[in-house]
């Protein structure tokens, strides 16, 4: 595990068990694709599967040529040692082999993609993500395949490089994050003690000390709740941040009682309203199966138990993370421990309602019993839990000439689909003589979509500059997308961060980023 | 096949331009790995590989080009012969070194690279190549990356902004009172184990370099208390140097966690508004020490009892005396266990004496070593993006166009683009670096006095009366309260490759700074500089000599803020009439 110290800092153990256990499969072995896999490997995948079915003997044909000298034009194709292979891949996969032991393998498949698409479910179910880099040969079949996968909920990256640009989409049907790590997770709950914070609160007296030895025993959260609910009953209105501040300032006997600093400091943070909810949240609930059956994830489960929760404490569940506070620490671990009790407690409320909803469904408690550290991962993180509907991939072309008049950083992408249009139409990558035929595909391209009024700008400048290029892959474009794409696959592998929704095209001249959704 | 197929297919006869460009990447880490194969493959004609580091376990989970054989090798050279197997063309030098040491690479050393590349992970370093760039005008490519940020910075000397133009965060620093008396959090106590305690146990140097500043203290008396304790400490380390039985545990322990915290506890004044320490959670600490060895605990790092956390203190402790004894030099390194075992050990004790949450080694590991998150991905794409931008420099023929076409990047928080580009933007006129006018004086510091230089100074660049010189660490050699130093030979305050700093005495020029080369039997030649006027400061009319005196020790601060301060009404004009540009002509 010390091998990854640096990156579990920032998934967790967890995050990393999930990476570690997962299996990648990648369709068609491309410069991007291979940078992809390094920065995988690297972090320690648990296995890697190539289907590609290219000879490492040059063929006449110019797209298994152009193809070969582009991965001759990239780090991993080794040229010059010993071995040799029947088939670029397993030369490919030989180099990246070596980058870390801990993962198991690196397969290559050589028979076509097709005899795979036709086992189905059964053998695209052993991975957890799949990555396809267009090819003509290929193409015609990944309709297929992202049905299959759309109904596994296995997401299907696209990613594609030429010259100075590059794009990458993927393909998932719902996504459920549990740690978005959008924040952190600290939840005082100034606002709305419960019961007995109210208790310990009240047994506090701040207004008659004499000793400035006696604040220190109470962290800043006390003292802001104190001061709160004091003047809330004096008054009978909420006080102002300013208004708190006054009262923390009569407090002060030395000037240097570091707590009460810290409270003075942090009092805006009483303005907060802990009852309402984040658009995240609404969403999530809006989302929630309207019937609850033997297939629903366990995450829907514990979100029906967690909207419950709401519906009856008009409250989420409370993290009970509590953050370093200058206080005596007898205070501290008291105030912590009362937290984490409620913590606990909010807890077993979602275990119970969710045991309830098992049970009615006749399923197994041992969902819920297995799960212990899911469950508290979940109410922990549960102010910041996302879901996202993907699009299948299918459809995408249809989408993009919908959207391109509203959204100009489509463009590429368009300039993307008309090339991979062409190279099917001509089995080949079109050059500089092909300006013309370019246009003239994606003028008809275009007529085909009868909502379109105008031929889109820019579209010429990136085809023009698309047939320069001869289906050239400039490696450092690939290394950028391919950073991306693999940071994008651990997002989605470890099911954290909150990753791109759906598209995302890198134009390597303007050194700009886009991404939409498709 | 060629590696540079592509190149050459996209870039037509520019392509000569990458195969004649000589560059240096300074630092063979997580970026530099990647830039090592992103400039390779853009058939750079050499590149030249610099750092000081050698590999560590941790750093394989990015840094692609080393294995598990190649620990504890050196970074640059690893490198190097990792990337042999791929046929490429660029002829590669590596060198294993501090790029801050001037032996090994003086300014000449820069000054044979068009571009250099930094792919470096402090910022001392940072600030030092972003000077030599400067001296040498040289463009800059700067990267960084933390987790899943990270920035690319192109900076073209005197046109853009340099990397001190916008004021860095610099690393939190405590008040040292708080670490040697009144520790309240965790991270109070892990600095006090690592800085203190552990650099006084082990270091080497002398133990004089930490004069305390009775000024840092609230009162005389923890002054006082805190001087004791150094010099106790020195005498300890005699006995670990001396002695060797398992007495070394308990002498050390009962000095600083026993008699130093009584010392503390005397001093009232101190616990007035906080609480006191106390022995009561480590009061069986004898019992601990009753049978110690060299082996860790199998649960040492979990550190959630007494015992964990004791008998670690007394292994690393006992490990480290016996390195210690061998004249091994031992610095504290977050991947060195005994270091990193002993700071935890230490730092929990002293945690449980002020009641303060004692923390596992996961965490002290990132407290204490400064743990930056790090991962491949990051790295791979602002590499990416480093060399990519580069790729102007290539193909534009002079830096106008070049700044024109280059973009700053930097991580985007927003999710619907996975960076943020800019355009570069124009140098901040009060830039502590860049806006000091610099040259390169060369002089043979052994025949020439002080007085000499004086003299040719105000003769070459007119100054009315006389000058002020001083060093880049403030300290002045001559102004007309020095006359003294005046018949004294140069060799007596600075030697070859430092900097000195010029300031008019009528406050009619505008500060210089020159970068001194030392050259036998060679005359003074001095740089030709444009001196701009000196920018107006508008409060300066009301404030005394003194503060005139701060206002120079902020100056050559190069962490902190500049205090050249122009005020917002005064800045349009100032750019009028000093375009940002200073050319520099030597």
């Amino acid at each position: 595990m010390d091998r990854y110290d640096r990156q579990v800092r920032l998934w967790n153990t967890n995050g990393q068990n999930a990476l570690s256990n997962s299996s990648v499969c990648f369709i068609n072995i491309s410069s991007a694709a291979t940078e992809t896999i390094k920065n995988i490997i690297l972090p320690g995948i648990n296995s890697i599967t190539i289907i590609d079915s290219q000879s490492t003997i040059p063929s006449n044909d110019s797209l298994e040529l152009l193809k070969l000298n582009n991965l001759k034009s990239n780090y991993f194709y080794g040229i010059n040692n010993s071995h040799s292979f029947e088939y670029i891949a397993q030369n490919i996969a030989y180099n990246l082999s070596n980058l870390n032991p801990d993962v198991k393998s690196i397969n290559v498949l050589t028979d076509p993609l097709q005899s795979f698409i036709s086992q189905g479910d059964n053998f695209w179910k052993q991975f957890d993500c799949v990555v396809y880099s267009f090819d003509a040969q290929t193409d015609p079949y990944i309709d297929l395949l992202s049905e299959i996968l759309w109904h596994l909920n296995i997401p299907l990256v696209k990613l594609s490089s030429i010259g100075f640009y590059s794009y990458y989409t993927v393909q998932f049907n719902q996504l459920n994050i549990i740690e978005t790590h959008q924040n952190d997770l600290v939840d005082l709950r100034l606002d709305s003690p419960w019961d007995e914070l109210i208790s310990y609160i009240n047994n506090i007296d701040i207004s008659h000390v004499s000793n400035p030895n006696e604040y220190f025993k109470y962290p800043y959260n006390v003292i802001l709740i104190k001061l709160y609910q004091d003047n809330k009953q004096k008054f009978g209105k909420k006080l102002t941040t300013k208004q708190i501040r006054q009262e923390i300032d009569k407090l002060f006997l030395t000037c240097d009682e570091s707590n009460l600093l810290e409270a003075y400091n942090k009092a805006y943070l009483l303005m907060k309203n802990s009852s309402e909810l984040s658009e995240n949240i609404k969403e999530l609930f809006n989302n929630i199966p309207n019937e609850l059956t033997c297939d629903t994830s366990l995450f829907w489960i514990l979100v029906s138990s967690l909207k419950k929760f709401y519906d009856k404490y008009n409250q989420l569940p409370l993290s009970g993370v509590l953050p370093d506070m200058e206080s005596d620490s007898e205070k501290y671990k008291e105030l912590k421990e009362i937290y984490r009790r409620k913590f606990i407690s909010d807890k077993e409320f979602i275990y119970f309602e969710s045991m309830q909803l098992l049970n009615s469904l006749n399923r197994s408690p041992s969902e819920l019993k297995d799960n212990d550290h899911l469950i508290t991962l979940f109410v922990k993180n549960c102010k910041y839990l996302k879901i996202i509907n993907g699009s299948k991939h299918k459809n995408l072309s249809e989408t993009v000439l919908k959207q391109v008049p509203n959204n100009n950083n489509m463009v590429l992408y368009l300039a993307f689909q008309i090339l991979e249009k062409f190279i099917k139409l001509e089995q080949r990558y079109p050059n500089q003589n092909d300006k013309s035929n370019l246009r003239t595909l994606a003028v008809s391209y275009l007529c085909g979509e009868k909502t379109l009024p105008s031929f889109p700008d820019g579209l010429d400048k990136f085809l023009d500059e698309i047939s320069r290029y001869s289906g050239i892959e400039i490696h450092n474009i690939s290394a950028v997308i391919g950073g991306i794409t693999g940071q994008e696959i651990i997002k989605l592998l470890t099911n954290q961060y909150i990753p791109v929704n759906n598209s995302l095209v890198f134009d390597g001249i303007s050194g700009k980023t886009h991404s939409f959704k498709l | 096949m060629a590696v540079d197929s592509y190149i050459k297919k996209m870039f037509g006869e520019k392509s000569s331009q990458f195969a004649d460009a000589k560059v240096l990447l300074v630092g063979a880490g997580g970026i530099g790995c990647e830039l090592l194969k992103d400039l390779i493959m853009m058939n750079i004609g050499e590149i030249h590989v610099l750092d000081l580091d050698t590999i560590d376990l941790s750093n394989l989970n990015r840094q692609f080009l080393f294995r598990h054989k190649d620990i504890k090798q050196s970074k640059s050279k690893t490198a190097i012969a990792a990337v042999e197997f791929f046929n490429y063309k660029s002829k590669l030098y590596a060198y294993h070194g501090s790029v801050l040491d001037t032996n090994l690479f003086p300014l000449s050393f820069f000054k044979q690279f068009n571009i250099i590349y930094n792919a470096l992970d402090n910022l001392e370093a940072r600030f030092y190549m972003n000077r030599m760039c400067l001296y040498l005008n040289i463009p800059l490519y700067e990267s960084g990356t933390t987790g899943l940020k990270g920035q690319v910075q192109p900076i073209y000397p005197y046109l853009t902004e340099c990397f001190s133009c916008v004021p860095k965060e610099t690393p939190k620093t405590f008040p040292v009172c708080t670490i040697r008396s009144t520790p309240s959090k965790p991270v109070h106590c892990i600095t006090w184990a690592k800085d203190f305690l552990f650099s006084q146990l082990f270091s080497n140097e002398d133990t004089n370099t930490q004069e305390i500043d009775a000024s840092e203290f609230t009162n005389e008396e923890e002054a006082e208390a805190s001087k004791k304790e150094v010099n106790e400490l020195a005498d300890l380390k005699k006995i670990i140097a001396n002695e060797g039985d398992n007495e070394i545990v308990i002498k050390i322990f009962e000095k600083i966690f026993i008699a130093d915290i009584e010392r503390l506890l005397k001093i009232e004044e101190l616990w007035k508004s906080r609480e006191k320490p106390s022995f009561e959670q480590i009061k069986d600490y004898d019992h601990f020490f009753k049978d110690i060895n060299k082996e860790y605990l199998t649960t040492c790092k979990d550190q959630s009892t007494l015992e964990e956390i004791l008998k670690t203190f007394a292994s690393s402790l006992l490990r480290l005396t016996d390195r210690f004894k061998n004249n091994e030099n031992i610095e504290f390194d977050k991947d060195d266990e005994d270091t990193l075992f002993f700071v935890m050990s230490a730092s929990n004790i002293r945690s449980l004496i002020f009641n303060i949450p004692t923390k596992n080694e996961f965490d002290v590991k990132q407290i204490a070593g400064n743990i930056i998150p790090a991962v491949a991905t990051t790295n791979a794409i602002m590499a990416g993006f480093s060399a990519l931008s580069s790729v102007n420099y290539f193909l534009e023929n002079d830096n106008i166009n070049r700044v024109v076409k280059s973009k700053m990047v930097f991580d985007s928080s927003s999710t619907d683009k996975v960076v943020n580009s800019s355009k570069l933007i124009k140098p901040n006129p009060s830039c502590s670096a860049c806006s000091i006018v610099k040259g390169i004086i060369t002089i043979d510091l052994s025949s020439t006095t002080l007085g000499q230089l004086r003299d040719k100074l105000i003769e070459k660049y007119n100054y009315g009366d006389d000058v002020e010189i001083m060093t880049l660490d403030s300290r002045l050699l001559y102004d007309f309260d020095l006359e003294d130093n005046l018949e004294e030979k140069l060799t007596n305050f600075i030697n070859d490759q430092t900097v000195l700093l010029i300031n008019d005495s009528d406050e009619k020029f505008d500060l210089i700074e020159l970068y001194v080369l030392n050259s036998q039997n060679s005359e003074i030649i001095l740089p030709e500089l444009n001196i701009p006027l000196k920018k107006i400061k508008p409060s300066e009319n009301e404030n005394d000599e003194n503060d005139d005196d701060d206002k120079l020790l902020v100056d050559n601060e190069e962490n902190n803020d500049i205090k050249v301060t122009v005020s917002l009404d005064d800045d349009d004009d100032l750019v009028e009439e000093q375009p940002p540009m200073k050319k520099r002509k030597f």
